[in-house]
């Protein structure tokens, strides 16, 4: 059962579409397990939609109705070829298989981590990981906000308990030693802004491997 | 029931919002003409390409897109184009919009969100993002569709009861990238205060509504 959910902000900024990218992502997995936040997303884009018909109209070119008419049997008859590139797909789904199949690496303690997107103009990157039953994270903190969904198993931390489907949202500064609940092993979909901060020895020398 | 439902589940502080006064910034000036009935139209272009209807709809949004984006900060000419792309959207995906999951307004405006995010990260990741969730719905009951008019109009009234600072802090989170960093700079106010007042805007979005039901 899913206990931990986005902040009703950052449901807010997922409708505006002014939260990051890359967390953006991550919150969708959830959307897709998720009715009721689906549905706050949906009253979000509702609010979208009321500012847009509140908005003072801006003046367009002479001719741009007339371009817009012109190209409505091309834009018909010629799907644009962007939509036809095939996109991160992020859907249950494709996750399973990306779980199953995809290029693990195993970085060390009982961590595997499978990097997705490399960092972004926003100083984000998205990553799968996976750790075994019972095993815990080197301590650290972030100089970035974190957004993490559960996809299997479960994991702790100061902040409270994770199960799959669950989002934990780490603010600038959150410090804290994640660790995988005994029993089966934990798989998370994270996106991280910024660096993590390796608090031990042991995490500083595993820092380049991670690359976060 | 209603999806604004949920909003505010989180907030600690509700039951705190003080009821009252109702505020201009949400409503439209006077002498603008009335919105067009976007639900219809989109369904005429659905059902026989309707090029008036287009039209029509064109008129309307093309420059309330464009200024929506100019106010998030883009160049005239590249929102411009978007509100341009955005309609040429809703004409060949006009066959998907389902009125009793959205609002024309919010569908469009949800069109222009993810060309806007494709466009910025020159991903292809929004399309995804939008065939996914509507891909993965069971078609709600047909009269959903009465259902969700009037919840639109519930929320759009609500929307313009809201104080006159809460109101503010909502419209300026979906105008700015960094909503709360930009917004506490915009206003001069502290971040836990805009983080606060869009907490108790979005609970009172959600009891306006449920006492409304």
């Amino acid at each position: 059962m899913i206990s931990h959910h986005p902040a009703d902000t950052t449901l807010l900024s997922t409708a505006s579409g002014t939260l990051l990218p890359l967390h953006r992502e991550v919150v969708a997995v959830h959307l897709a397990r998720c009715a009721d936040c689906r549905a706050a997303v949906e009253a979000g884009e509702e609010i979208g939609g009321a500012l847009l018909d509140a908005m003072p109209p801006a003046a367009l070119g002479d001719k741009a109705l007339a371009a817009a008419l012109a190209r409505l049997d091309e834009a018909a008859a010629h799907p644009r070829a962007s939509q036809t590139e095939a996109p991160l797909d992020l859907s249950p789904k494709a996750l399973e298989r990306l779980i199953e199949t995809g290029p693990w690496r195993a970085v060390g303690l009982g961590i595997k981590l499978m990097p997705l997107v490399p960092r972004d103009a926003t100083g984000t990157r998205l990553d799968l990981i996976r750790v075994a039953g019972g095993t815990a994270l080197p301590r650290h903190d972030h100089t970035g906000p974190e957004m993490t969904c559960v996809l299997r198993g479960g994991y702790a931390d100061a902040t409270g308990q994770y199960n799959a489907g669950d989002v934990a949202e780490g603010n600038v500064g959150l410090d804290h030693q994640p660790r995988a609940l005994a029993g089966a092993e934990c798989i998370c979909l994270i996106a991280t802004t910024g660096r993590l901060r390796a608090k031990s020895l042991i995490a500083r020398l595993l820092q380049p491997i991670f690359g976060i | 029931m209603y999806a604004v439902a949920k909003l505010g589940r989180h907030d600690e502080a509700r039951g705190a919002v003080v009821i009252g006064f109702p505020v201009r910034a949400m409503n439209r000036p006077k002498g603008q003409a009335d919105a067009v009935d976007a639900a219809a139209l989109i369904r005429a272009i659905a059902a026989r390409h309707d090029r008036a209807a287009f039209a029509a709809l064109f008129t309307y949004y093309a420059p309330r897109l464009k200024a929506y984006m100019v106010r998030r900060g883009a160049a005239p000419e590249l929102a411009e184009e978007l509100a341009q792309e955005t309609l040429l959207v809703v004409w060949r995906k006009a066959g998907q919009f389902d009125a009793a999951r959205a609002s024309g307004a919010a569908w469009i405006f949800a069109i222009l969100r993810n060309l806007h995010i494709d466009q910025v990260r020159r991903m292809r990741l929004a399309l995804a993002d939008a065939a996914r969730t509507v891909e993965a719905e069971a078609p709600p009951p047909a009269d959903a569709a009465i259902e969700t008019a009037r919840r639109t109009a519930r929320l759009r009234a609500a929307l313009a009861a809201l104080p006159a600072e809460q109101a503010e802090v909502v419209r300026l989170s979906f105008f700015d990238d960094r909503p709360h960093a930009e917004i506490e700079r915009h206003l001069g106010i502290p971040l836990g205060t805009v983080k606060s007042r869009l907490r108790l805007a979005m609970a009172r979005l959600r009891n306006l509504l449920e006492s409304d039901a």
